[in-house]
């Protein structure tokens, strides 16, 4: 029967995307001009925030790249107790405790990546060793869907906590990507197999095997490419990158999909918005948008669309991750030289660096 | 200017610090580089014309730099500027070690290994300075050329004299690259000019006293546009489907062209690519048969996220299932040339037709994957969206269809009458002249499948582009219309068929989805509107899922209280 839901077929009709344009009327906020950040090191504030952060410590020529972790009101950086030298931040789940990292193992063979799963101390659960294992996304339970190619080409895989594994597609062009729902049950992911990258859904079946594709259901649909699908927390949105309307931007849709709206159009000079984080509390996105020549942070809300932080300042920001309350946001940046990371207060927009290294302080996870 | 300074600044600590293993020293005054910001434009430096005809930048002193090192150690200006032109784009690069065993080159000469340290130790710099400083890159390179000159007692005021001594520089192993970097980069250069914002080389009447390359040359027995420099260095892929071709990596060379392929036929080099693109894509080489395994990404892989140690010669892995295109340059520079861009989605669109690949950043990604826990990334200022849809234009790929005239206006008024009741049939001569269906000839006609509306429908199978059937009704004034459709149900219509409906200005008000495999038969509710006078309409679209198609059938416009 009739669904009247309805998908934005971007730009079927000259009238048709005049009239989104200018019914876009979300007050675009005018980026609010922040000084540059540039605390001194002396300004290493404590206050009164929680947790710390993992991240990935870069010493270029100097040394291995090192897993670290800092507190998030700031101190000293130490290292992070399980994670190989190597490795790469890349997941936290729900409750803040389990960290999923990417292992580069160099072999005789070559570059391969692994999965680990850190969960306290001497907890880890691996997954097999493969040519590619990335974007790991926790499922409640600790099991963690991530896409990988071992004996074939990329596709959906699970982790489980107790250390089972099993490939969750089967799809000769590939799946990507996969963003799990924060009840479980299902993923978001990436396909090109029917023509162009769009985004699926999918259940997560009983059994071992593969989910068929005729349980999948497509979520977009534009010519374009539409990628890095992520699940808000209540689960009921999904926010996603996608070119239809020109550079790739932030859009939000249902979980059952529906028309897209563009979240934050593109600031001037813009090439593309990256790296998006839904706020835990599920009322706001941030994302890094990159110019030419520098990348800034924003944070938008989701009611009115407009920045409730947005830097102006020089160099590239990169990589931000939220805290658990959803009030703060912790980003990588070189504006101040090095790149460092800096925790930035959604409601003042204030940033404090926390830390000082020589090298790049990265790739940013806040733990509890 | 202090803020251009500043940006610079900022541009090149932010890639050496970032870890992306990319070092963009771009050169104050570089302002080739687009920039959208309107302030930047009246930033550019201005340009002075100095007697010699040159002209050169203010602020930028790289014609000074080339002209000191000239006169410094007896080795022609323009010869200099030339090398830097060829091989760096007068760029600042801080080499990658792309294929193992091949030093990295340094700095807008592209220094490598032994030529550096010798260049660096002539010229009285430290190898460190020499990589990074641009007047001792300079230096070091005039050094090392001037020596040579020495060794090879060759005349220094005949230019094409130093086509061999340049050519040992830029080492490159095979003889036949040699030539071609001689004749085709190199004096092409000095024979034709440069006039840029970076430099300015004049016009010489020259020729380098240097073999010529062969000029017969086969075609790449996968690509004809291609010159097929056959290597030995590959193997055969795995059978099965861990074997197909699934992907295709894009590198940078680190280097020149010729540098490039030559290196990758080298049989003790152990590396190689299917195809390697020169500097301004008027020349592809084959290297290696896309159905056998090219050796490009074992070793030269692992290098961009290992710290550049430990590059295996290996090729195992990603290997099996992957096509390489190598492209003259540096990941490190700031743009591409167009016509690189351009030739090299040309033969991604020929590689990925022939082996089904989907023409995707999930499928063509680049050989520096900076971000391994999720990113599959370009160099930094490798055109990464531009090149994607290149490739799908070069193949015909359904481009984002064209807006189309909204419906025009009502050449006159209608009486305001009672309730506003109209349909609008597939079969135009069933139409009155306040309703009207137009389609383009792309969908056919058809009474297979009963219960249509009158005499027949339009059908169209579903893809990428609109292409609207549109069923147009003139509205004589404002009203609340609910909007109908009609349509004759079977299993390969569309689950999905959109309609999209627009109000009597031309405006859209609305998309709904039907699903064309039920409900046939019979009037379906598209939903009720608020429309203003004019000519409103409802299009259906075969902009959906693949595989079906979509129905025009009738639709009733009929007014609501």
């Amino acid at each position: 029967m009739m669904r009247a839901c309805v998908a934005l077929l971007a730009a079927a009709v000259a009238s048709a995307l005049a009239l989104i344009g200018g019914a876009r009327a979300a007050p675009l906020a005018l980026p609010m001009a922040l000084a540059p950040v540039n605390v001194p090191s002396s300004a290493l504030a404590a206050s009164d925030v929680e947790g710390r952060i993992l991240f990935v410590h870069d010493d270029g020529e100097h040394g291995p790249r090192r897993v670290m972790q800092v507190p998030a009101r700031g101190g000293v950086s130490t290292a992070y107790p399980g994670a190989l030298v190597g490795s790469f931040v890349a997941a936290v789940d729900g409750s803040r405790s389990r960290v999923a990292l990417i292992a580069v193992d160099q072999g005789e063979h070559g570059r391969r990546e692994r999965l680990r799963v850190l969960a306290g101390v001497g907890s880890v659960t691996e997954g097999p060793l493969g040519l590619r294992a990335r974007s790991p996304s926790f499922l409640p339970d600790g099991d963690v869907v991530y896409e990988g190619a071992f004996e074939r080409f990329v596709d959906i895989h699970l982790l489980r906590s107790d250390g089972r594994h099993r490939r969750l597609t089967a799809e000769r062009s590939g799946c990507f990507e996969p963003s799990a729902h924060p009840r479980g049950g299902s993923i978001a992911f990436v396909s090109s197999r029917d023509g162009d990258p769009e985004i699926y859904r999918a259940p997560i079946t009983e059994g071992t095997g593969p989910v068929g594709f005729a349980s999948w259901r497509r979520l977009t649909w534009s010519a374009g490419t539409d990628g890095s699908p992520t699940w808000s927390a209540d689960g009921r949105h999904i926010a996603f990158i996608s070119d239809r309307a020109g550079v790739p931007a932030v859009h939000v849709m249902t979980e059952m999909g529906g028309r897209p709206r563009m979240l934050a159009a593109p600031g001037d000079g813009v090439v593309e918005q990256r790296d998006l984080r839904w706020s835990p509390r599920g009322d706001s996105v941030a994302f890094i948008e990159r110019m030419r020549e520098r990348a800034r942070l924003r944070v938008v809300r989701l009611s009115d669309g407009r920045d409730v932080v947005s830097r102006n300042g020089p160099g590239t920001d990169q990589t931000p991750a939220w805290s658990p309350d959803g009030e703060h946001v912790v980003f990588a940046s070189n504006s101040a030289g090095d790149t460092e990371l800096y925790r930035v207060a959604v409601a003042t927009g204030e940033p404090t660096r926390l830390t000082t290294m020589t090298g790049a302080d990265w790739l940013p996870l806040w733990l509890r | 200017m202090m803020v251009v300074l500043q940006h610079r600044a900022a541009g090149f600590v932010r890639a050496a610090q970032v870890g992306l293993c990319v070092c963009v020293a771009v050169l104050a005054g570089c302002s080739a580089v687009a920039d959208d910001d309107v302030e930047v434009e009246s930033q550019h430096p201005p340009v002075t014309d100095l007697p010699s005809g040159e002209t050169q930048v203010e602020g930028f002193s790289s014609e000074t730099v080339f002209r000191d090192a000239a006169d410094e150690f007896g080795v022609p200006a323009s010869l200099l500027k030339a090398i830097a032109w060829v091989e760096t784009g007068a760029e600042m690069v801080e080499g990658h070690e792309e294929f193992p065993g091949r030093p990295a080159a340094y700095g807008i000469m592209a220094l490598r290994g032994e030529w550096l340290q010798r260049g660096a130790a002539y010229a009285g710099v430290s190898p460190e300075v020499a990589m990074h400083d641009l007047e001792a890159n300079v230096r070091a390179a005039a050094a090392v050329l001037s020596q040579l000159a020495d060794e090879l007692t060759i005349e220094r005021t005949d230019l094409g004299a130093w086509a061999e001594v340049a050519v040992i520089v830029a080492d490159i192993p095979d003889l036949q690259g040699r030539a071609q970097w001689v004749h085709d980069d190199l004096f092409r250069v000095l024979q034709d000019g440069v006039v840029t914002e970076q430099l300015s080389i004049d016009a010489h009447d020259v020729q380098p006293k240097f073999a010529v390359p062969d000029a017969s040359s086969a075609s790449g027995p996968d690509y004809a546009d291609a010159i097929w420099r056959p290597s030995p260095n590959y193997s055969s892929r795995s059978s099965g489907a861990h074997g197909d071709v699934q992907m295709l990596i894009i590198h940078s060379c680190e280097g020149s062209y010729a540098g490039c392929w030559s290196w990758l036929k080298n049989s003790a080099s152990g590396v190689s690519a299917h195809y390697v693109v020169n500097g301004t894509g008027s020349e592809v080489t084959q290297l290696v048969k896309e159905s056998k395994k090219a050796w490009h990404i074992g070793a030269t892989y692992d290098c961009w996220l290992n710290d550049g140690t430990a590059c295996s010669l290996s090729g195992y892995g990603s290997n099996n299932f992957t096509v390489g295109i190598e492209h003259a340059g540096y990941a490190s520079q700031s743009s591409w040339s167009s016509g690189l861009i351009h030739a090299s989605a040309k033969l991604s669109c020929d590689i990925t037709a022939a082996h089904g690949i989907p023409r995707d950043k999930y499928h063509i990604v680049s050989h520096g994957q900076l971000q391994p826990y999720n990113r599959i990334d370009p160099g930094p200022n490798w055109p990464w969206a531009e090149y994607l849809e290149l490739v799908g234009n070069y193949c015909g790929d359904a481009a984002p269809p064209t807006p189309e005239d909204p419906p025009e206006e009502p050449p006159e008024q209608e009486d305001p009458s009672g309730d506003f009741s109209v349909i609008v049939d597939s079969n135009n001569n069933s139409n009155d002249a306040n309703a009207s269906c137009e389609v383009s000839s792309t969908w056919t006609g058809s009474s297979n499948v009963s219960g249509y509306y009158n005499t027949g429908y339009w059908w169209r199978s579903t893809g990428p582009s609109s292409d609207l059937a549109l069923f147009k009704a003139k509205l004589d004034s404002g009203r609340k219309i609910e909007v109908q459709a009609w349509w004759s149900a079977a299993q390969d219509r569309s689950p999905d068929a959109p309609f999209i409906i627009f109000d009597g200005d031309g405006s859209h008000l609305d998309t709904v989805y039907v699903n064309q495999q039920q409900s046939g038969g019979q009037w379906v509710s598209l939903g009720s509107y608020d429309m203003k006078a004019g000519w409103i309409a409802a299009g259906l679209s075969r902009w959906t899922g693949a595989g079906y198609v979509v129905v025009a059938d009738a639709v009733r416009f009929i007014e609501v209280p």
